[in-house]
């Protein structure tokens, strides 16, 4: 493993790409759909229950600093440890495909109609295997240019559609039942903060400013919240929920509508390409997730984990263009509600491994105390 | 050696050459005209070929769905279809009678850009609306300025975007209006002409909206942007440039309150009150108003008289009281004559130009 330090700032701009990776392409339809104008209430809601999600993500990363999350898993349940890395690594791979296939179907129906779409799944994969096989320290360089350019096209994607917003679009503000309100807050709790655990990828020794990164982490969950909050608002301030629900991209839709000096149009291809980033940020922290966590948990040599890592690929290359061929907003509809599951059963683990190992410290320092 | 092979296949693959297509193998459809006749579609496309010159070409193709009449078109020209720089999409009555939906394939197809505008045109000048300027940048383009300028300059007119139309087919409580399109001559020339506003009924009539409805429209809705309207005073009359208009909506038991401010320049006036007296200038407000009040009041009855709510009271309604009406089950417009309206006009003659009387 790399064992170069990180700084806490850098490892934090990961936060975002994490957050709203599965935000504006997947989630984004599901959610304008269930909640309607109600759209910003869910946010607000799903955010307030996913700081308590991240709440536990840091406290487990705090535990053990010198461990990965396989190492942890690995000590903190010793018997049980291989079935439950690979419930883990299955939830990533899953996640994984997941969020490339989105990309791939975004990619093939957008811009490369005529290209095969295994086409562009190739090179998705090729792109980030290559950014897995360099180690965290590369992605994380990535992210820190994906963050600031994320940044700087959310402000102008923002200010060039605020004129446009009509405040009257959000009412009435509630127009489902609170049931669609409540489910759809929950979902996105799950899909915000989850993809967080990604981050114990590397111990927490090797942060270099370690009492910073508590500060820096909570920092970029409010910057991702505000861009999804800020997407959602201005979609349906702009469009009108009843509009911006017809589509499968409703973000990507409205901002069709940015045109510069009455002439520069088709910018919404420049503003999407934020999201691109935050898919390939994500797919690669999930990757050296998986390939990390299969050395890891079963102790591999390097050439036969490269073996194993390899058919990983094929098999993710194999279910995303051959399971999932078809391509239609139903597919994806329905997709909404199986990596939920996949999220509770990572939760699950998370808080499981949290209350062990508080067992484990308290029954560790009555021996010693004794 | 090996990682320079592994990135020019990237180059390749990257640079999208799988859907790479000569511009000269493009046909750029500018602007479409939508009729349906014997439960078909004809569409008439105004596009741009780009081949040793750039040449405007009509093409007319029939079919049952606008998707089959597109690929049609590629068929008969030979060409790739270009939608992305579609700018203008004429309507026929009979497609906006028929209740077809002849939207969904601009908010299907991937490529529609969705940022075209709207248009009106009667049967009769069908035939020949995309016909005219061909030499030049064609009919569509022409359109597109027509409206630029009316909406600067005498806001009688207004333009509608696709998605301006499907947000007022999918909302409660108001009626899509389009602008309306015909041929004109001048001196033996033909001209493309920029009508006022246009809507259906529910018993498919058609309602005209004139020069000072389509300007009280625009008030209501606050998309007045320069106007000018003469007003009577006496026998005579006088004439108001108005710039700022700025119209609120309040419901309150039941009561929609309308309160239009406008602010305007004298351009000319024949009346008798003296201009160099404040409490004239003060009289004139109030023939404004007056006379303001009276356009909105016309308007209103027009929509009653006709039983379609294209100023959009009853979205405004819904968005503030969703339970005083069920516009889910029931049909708005039936219930606008149960309507109570109290309007205020307060308007402010801010110059009265260069002269001091």
């Amino acid at each position: 493993m790399n064992q170069e330090k990180i700084n806490s700032f850098n490892l934090s701009t990961i936060i975002v790409s994490l957050c709203c990776s599965t935000f504006y392409g997947i989630f984004s339809s599901y959610i304008i759909n269930t909640a309607k104008n109600a759209s910003t209430i869910s946010i607000v809601i799903g955010f307030i229950i996913s700081l308590a999600i991240s709440k536990i993500i840091i406290s487990f990363f705090k535990k053990e600093k010198d461990l990965t999350y396989t190492k942890k898993l690995k000590y903190i349940f010793p018997k049980l440890s291989i079935p439950i890395n690979i419930i883990s690594i299955l939830c990533s791979i899953f996640g994984y495909i997941l969020i490339t296939y989105r990309l791939t179907t975004f990619l093939s129906n957008q811009y490369l109609i005529e290209t095969p779409r295994y086409i562009i799944s190739i090179l998705i994969l090729s792109l980030t295997c290559y950014t897995a096989s360099k180690g965290f320290n590369t992605a994380i360089r990535v992210s820190v240019i994906t963050f600031f350019i994320s940044i700087a096209i959310f402000f102008f994607d923002f200010f060039s559609l605020v004129g446009q917003i009509n405040l009257e679009n959000y009412l009435p503000l509630i127009t489902v039942s609170y049931k669609n309100i409540i489910i759809s807050s929950l979902i996105f709790a799950l899909y915000f903060a989850i993809p967080l655990i990604y981050i114990h990828i590397i111990p927490f020794d090797q942060i270099e400013d370690q009492n910073k990164f508590k500060k820096y982490y909570y920092f970029m969950i409010l910057v991702s919240f505000i861009i999804i909050f800020a997407s959602v608002f201005t979609s349906i301030g702009v469009s009108g929920s009843k509009v911006t629900e017809l589509f499968d991209y409703p973000i990507y839709s409205t901002l069709k509508r940015i045109k510069l000096f009455s002439a520069l149009d088709s910018l919404e291809n420049i503003s999407y390409a934020a999201w691109f980033l935050f898919i390939i940020n994500t797919a690669n922290m999930m990757l050296i997730y998986i390939f990390n966590g299969i050395k890891e948990a079963f102790n591999l040599e390097k050439k036969k984990s490269i073996i194993i890592d390899s058919i990983i690929i094929v098999v993710i290359f194999l279910i995303s263009n051959f399971i999932f061929s078809n391509n239609n907003y139903n597919e994806s509809y329905e997709y909404i509600y199986i990596p939920t599951i996949f999220a509770l059963i990572t939760l699950s683990i998370l808080i499981i491994s949290l209350i062990k190992h508080k067992f484990k410290s308290k029954n560790k320092r009555t021996i010693s105390s004794s | 050696m090996k990682k320079i092979l592994i990135l020019l296949c990237f180059i390749f693959l990257l640079s999208g050459c799988y859907d790479y297509v000569e511009i000269d193998d493009l046909v750029i459809i500018s602007g479409m005209l939508l009729d349906y006749k014997d439960n078909n579609y004809v569409v008439t496309s105004q596009v741009i070929e780009n081949e040793s010159k750039t040449k405007i070409k009509i093409y007319t193709t029939e079919c049952l769905q606008i998707d089959e009449c597109i690929y049609e078109l590629s068929k008969i020209s030979n060409k790739d279809i270009f939608l992305s720089h579609l700018k203008v999409l004429i309507l026929t009555e009979s497609v906006i009678n028929n209740g077809k939906d002849y939207y969904d394939y601009f908010l299907r197809d991937t490529k529609s850009k969705m940022n075209f505008y709207i248009y009106y045109v009667d049967d009769k000048y069908k035939d020949e609306i995309l016909n005219i300027y061909k030499e030049d940048s064609g009919s569509a383009l022409y359109i597109k300025d027509l409206m630029e300028f009316n909406n600067k300059i005498f806001s009688s007119s207004t333009p509608v975007s696709f998605l301006d139309l499907i947000y007022k087919k999918l909302e409660y409580g108001i009626e899509p209006i389009y602008p309306n399109l015909k041929v004109n001559k001048n001196n033996d020339e033909k001209i493309l002409f920029l009508e006022n506003l246009i809507t259906f009924n529910n018993k498919k009539e058609k309602i005209v909206l004139n020069d000072i409805d389509g300007i009280t429209y625009n008030m209501l809705s606050n998309k007045l942007i320069k106007t000018i309207i003469t007003i009577p005073c006496d026998e005579n009359n006088f004439s108001l440039i108005i710039n700022d208009v700025k119209t609120d909506y309040n419901w309150k038991k039941s009561i929609l309150k309308i309160n239009t401010n406008l602010k305007g320049k004298m351009s000319s006036y024949t009346c008798k009150y003296d201009l160099g007296k404040s409490d004239n200038i003060e009289k004139l407000n109030s023939i404004v108003n007056q006379y303001i009040k009276k356009n909105i009041n016309d308007l209103i009855t027009k929509q009653i008289e006709n039983n379609i709510d294209f100023l959009g009271f009853g979205l405004y309604i819904y968005k503030h009281d969703k339970n005083y009406f069920d516009f889910k089950n029931n049909n708005w417009n039936d219930n606008l004559k149960n309507l109570k309206i109290d309007i205020k006009v307060n308007t402010t003659i801010s110059s009265i130009g260069e002269m001091r009387k």
